[in-house]
């Protein structure tokens, strides 16, 4: 066999467990904040912020502002918006493809917001995933992600 | 018996067909049309938000609009779907489903009619894609729109 046929078959072998979720290629990383952390108003809170290559799983945050502005870079993408905005689109219920809100509640001042990508969302360059509230919030978090393991 | 040369042009074809599958960059690059300001369209008119020939994936389709008679056309390769707010909110597509226009909000009270596309997995496309708005012939229509697509880059 040839060296440029054995370096092919390598290469298959990989890109095959990269499409299985093969551990030895991905590892799951989990970021869960679930004790409420006080961030000032404009502070801005840093849930993920990665130039590596990986795949978003669900990432969910959890504020008592509903004017917090929520930022997710993934490569070339921004999407920005806040608790308010997404209940003025009527995004209160799951959805695969957008962030959305699983709480909206001002009596308890308690706004939940998802992101639960399908398939899971792959990137190549950069994840950032960012919250900045308004007024002094208390703020909790979970980000589950794969991420590229290095050769 | 298969030449070694044979061999490795099969096996390129297998690694560029897998990278593919898995949205490789060296394939695939994600692109975003935003329009966060509103835009106006006339009564009896229309408006194209894309019309685009190459290969991609739509992933996420967004529309806001004030007018609930707007027709939604979106074409993938040959495959067209259209409808209003009112059309949509009529056969009961008020939540999300994976496979055609649903709506997110439906406000009379409001004029706020919200309509997502988030084709699960992102629909494929090899030839044409092109997404349309008409305002009815009577009022004209304020939209603002977000559509999210993998563009084949290979």
């Amino acid at each position: 066999m040839s060296a440029e046929t054995e370096k092919l078959l390598e290469e298959l072998v990989y890109q095959l467990k990269i499409a299985s979720n093969d551990p030895s290629v991905w590892e799951i990383v989990v970021v869960d904040v679930d004790i409420p952390i006080v961030v000032k108003a404009k502070d801005k809170l840093t849930i993920v912020d990665s130039c590596e290559s990986g795949k978003l799983i669900a990432t969910s945050i959890t504020a008592t502002d509903k004017d917090a502005v929520i930022e997710f870079e993934i490569d070339n993408i921004l999407m920005r918006t806040t608790p308010a905005k997404l209940y003025e689109d009527g995004l209160v219920g799951y959805n695969t493809a957008y962030l959305w809100l699983s709480r909206y509640d001002e009596t308890e001042n308690k706004y939940v917001v998802w992101f639960t990508p399908v398939p899971d969302r792959p990137y190549f360059s950069r994840l950032r995933i960012e919250v900045i509230p308004t007024v002094n919030a208390l703020l909790t978090y979970s980000c589950y992600r794969y991420r590229r393991r290095k050769l | 018996m298969i030449s070694s040369e044979k061999v490795n042009e099969l096996l390129r074809e297998a690694v560029k067909y897998t990278k593919i599958l898995n949205l490789d960059p060296e394939y695939w690059r994600i692109e975003t049309l935003i329009h966060d300001t509103p835009v106006s369209i006339p009564a009896g008119s229309s408006k194209e938000l894309l019309d685009i020939r190459e290969r991609g994936k739509v992933v996420l389709l967004y529309t806001l609009c004030n007018n609930k008679n707007t027709l939604l056309e979106v074409y993938i390769d040959n495959m067209l779907m259209r409808g209003t707010p009112s059309e949509i909110y009529k056969a009961g597509l008020v939540g999300y489903n994976p496979t055609t226009f649903w709506l997110s909000r439906f406000d009379e009270t409001n004029n706020r009619y919200v309509v997502l596309y988030t084709p699960v997995p992102p629909k494929e496309y090899f030839g044409r894609v092109y997404i349309k708005l008409y305002a009815p012939k009577d009022s004209s229509v304020t939209f603002k729109y977000l559509a999210v697509r993998y563009k084949y880059v290979g």
